[in-house]
């Protein structure tokens, strides 16, 4: 922890994402204006000391839509990576402990997702399902959890060998106890920086989906439609399109500075 | 009746060709209260021994035989899973060479102790806690109360082992299998260990299974010794006999070796 506090890159990270958590959370009370309030009067206004960042094209506040945008995207993030951690985790803990042919069948299993490209996966399934903010969870955290599995697995593989587990063997400790109690929470330190990194990979997918109108659907703002409605107004109306850009590169950037710092101050504790 | 009753145990890894025989048809019994050393060197299957008794062993590649392996009137070769688990821990304890590796380092020592107490008694939460107290003052822990807390590694190397004692102590055992408990240790600290050991076996009544290759350990707290050399048992009988009298020329190699290195007792360097 204190590692992580000295880092002053992974630091700022931490901040920043505080900060959108927060924002987050306290959205009805900090944006400005309804984000789903048509004004057409004040259509594709540029920034102003009305609207900080400017209205789109139905007269809408940029900067309240960006806000409410936060919630969706960390939310999405969040619990997409969560699934991921669950399903990983559960995966890779039962290969790495039973071995033989449960190991074989898995990673297999593993080995065949990861040989799909995750974004066309995404498209396909949420193209026949058709798209709501659940189901864009669920699928981005069921085609994000390989990694996290691979992860879990190795570090299984070699914590069941180490003396304790034995030891608790002698103890009289059943395989579930052994799995949840003494090997799990070894083995959770590269599954935390493999997670950070992965909500900024989340969000970055839900973006593209939104971007490319299978995702979070209008008018409930998130950062990626915002971006794809603003593409329409590209020539007239930069700002549409640059604050949520910013607003995604930022985040995701946080992330993986935070989980970078996270994974700095891990090797060096080794 | 003996509390533990081997008869022609045998312990081997693979098969075919590449089959090694580590543990070759030994047959021992251990009466209450009564301290059996196994004497051996490196390799020579004292640990396969110590493991396969509670069928530890993962199956394959060990494969693990015996006419029977009677505790306290059952047999455990025939024992489902299940209840093997609750013998393991709750009547036969199992101490380490290395503390170090044997304590999981993520958990406290508190939470690791509460394990073993609540697996294998009826003590819950605060009461489980309050024994879980006694027993670290019991195995000597300095301000016990403050330790329950620590991690395995803000403590020495002595300490875990004590650590390590009261949580084989925790379920009140009627058999310890210490598997060279000092040999990880400073040598000031094995003799506090030691002497640990031999207490606690007497007020607990304790019997005990003691490997070791270090015969002035074993001299020390054993009643009987038995003499391992390529996995059979070479010579079996009290202490004192077998070290003044050694029958097989394998137990008068090691006492030799002993001799020559405890020379400043004065004993003869050779036999």
């Amino acid at each position: 922890m204190s590692a992580i506090l000295r880092n002053r890159i992974a630091l700022a990270g931490a901040v920043i994402l505080l900060g959108l958590s927060v924002v987050a959370v306290l959205a009805p009370w900090i944006a400005p204006y309804d984000p789903l309030h048509v004004n057409l009067p004040d259509a594709l206004l540029p920034p102003c000391t009305a609207y900080p960042l400017g209205t789109d094209q139905l007269g809408r506040d940029v900067l309240s839509r960006l806000i409410y945008g936060t919630r969706i995207s960390l939310t999405i993030g969040f619990i997409a990576v969560g699934i991921a951690v669950v399903v990983g985790t559960v995966v890779g803990a039962v290969a790495g402990f039973y071995g033989g042919w449960v190991d074989t069948v898995l990673m297999r299993v593993v080995d065949t997702m990861l040989a799909i490209p995750t974004i066309f996966l995404l498209l396909a399934i949420i193209a026949m399902i058709g798209p709501s903010i659940e189901l864009i969870m669920v699928v981005i955290g069921l085609t994000g959890w390989m990694g996290v599995a691979r992860l879990v697995r190795a570090e299984i593989l070699s914590l069941k060998e180490r003396e304790f587990v034995l030891a608790a063997r002698m103890l009289g400790a059943s395989s579930f106890r052994i799995i949840t109690k003494h090997l799990l929470p070894n083995a959770m330190a590269p599954v935390l920086v493999s997670a950070t990194l992965g909500v900024g990979g989340a969000i970055l997918s839900e973006s593209v989906l939104s971007y490319l109108g299978l995702g979070v659907q209008p008018p409930t703002p998130s950062w990626g439609n915002i971006l794809n409605e603003g593409r329409v107004a590209l020539g007239v109306a930069w700002w549409l399109t640059v604050s949520p850009g910013l607003a995604i590169l930022i985040t995701v950037l946080s992330f993986n500075l935070l989980g970078e710092g996270i994974r700095d101050a891990l090797a060096r504790r080794q | 009746m003996p509390l533990l009753d081997v008869s022609n145990l045998s312990v081997s890894y693979g098969r075919g060709r590449e089959r090694v025989i580590a543990v070759d048809r030994v047959s021992v019994s251990l009466e209450p209260g009564e301290t059996l050393a196994i004497v051996g060197e490196s390799g020579s299957g004292k640990s396969s021994l110590a493991l396969a008794l509670t069928r530890l062993l993962p199956t394959p590649p060990a494969d693990v035989r015996a006419d029977r392996i009677l505790f306290e009137g059952s047999d455990l070769l025939q024992m489902p899973q299940e209840q093997l688990r609750a013998i393991r821990g709750g009547r036969i304890a199992y101490v380490f060479q290395d503390p170090g590796t044997s304590l999981n380092p993520v958990l406290t020592i508190g939470a690791q102790l509460r394990e073993a107490i609540v697996q294998h008694t009826a003590y819950r939460s605060m009461r489980a806690n309050a024994q879980a107290v006694e027993w670290l003052e019991r195995v000597g822990m300095p301000s016990a109360r403050d330790r329950l807390g620590a991690y395995p590694h803000e403590f020495s190397g002595g300490m875990q082992q004590r650590a390590m004692l009261a949580m084989a102590m925790a379920a009140k055992p009627a058999l310890l299998i210490a598997d060279e408990p000092t040999t990880a240790l400073d040598v000031t600290i094995q003799v506090q260990i030691l002497r640990l050991i031999r207490d606690l076996t007497r007020q607990l009544h304790l019997s005990m299974l003691l490997i070791s290759h270090d015969l002035t350990v074993v001299e020390r707290i054993a009643q009987r010794v038995a003499i391992m050399s390529a996995g059979r048992i070479v010579e079996l009988g009290p202490v004192a006999e077998v070290f003044t009298r050694p029958s097989h020329p394998h137990t008068k190699e090691l006492l030799a070796c002993r001799s020559s290195v405890t020379l400043r007792r004065g004993r003869p360097s050779h036999g």
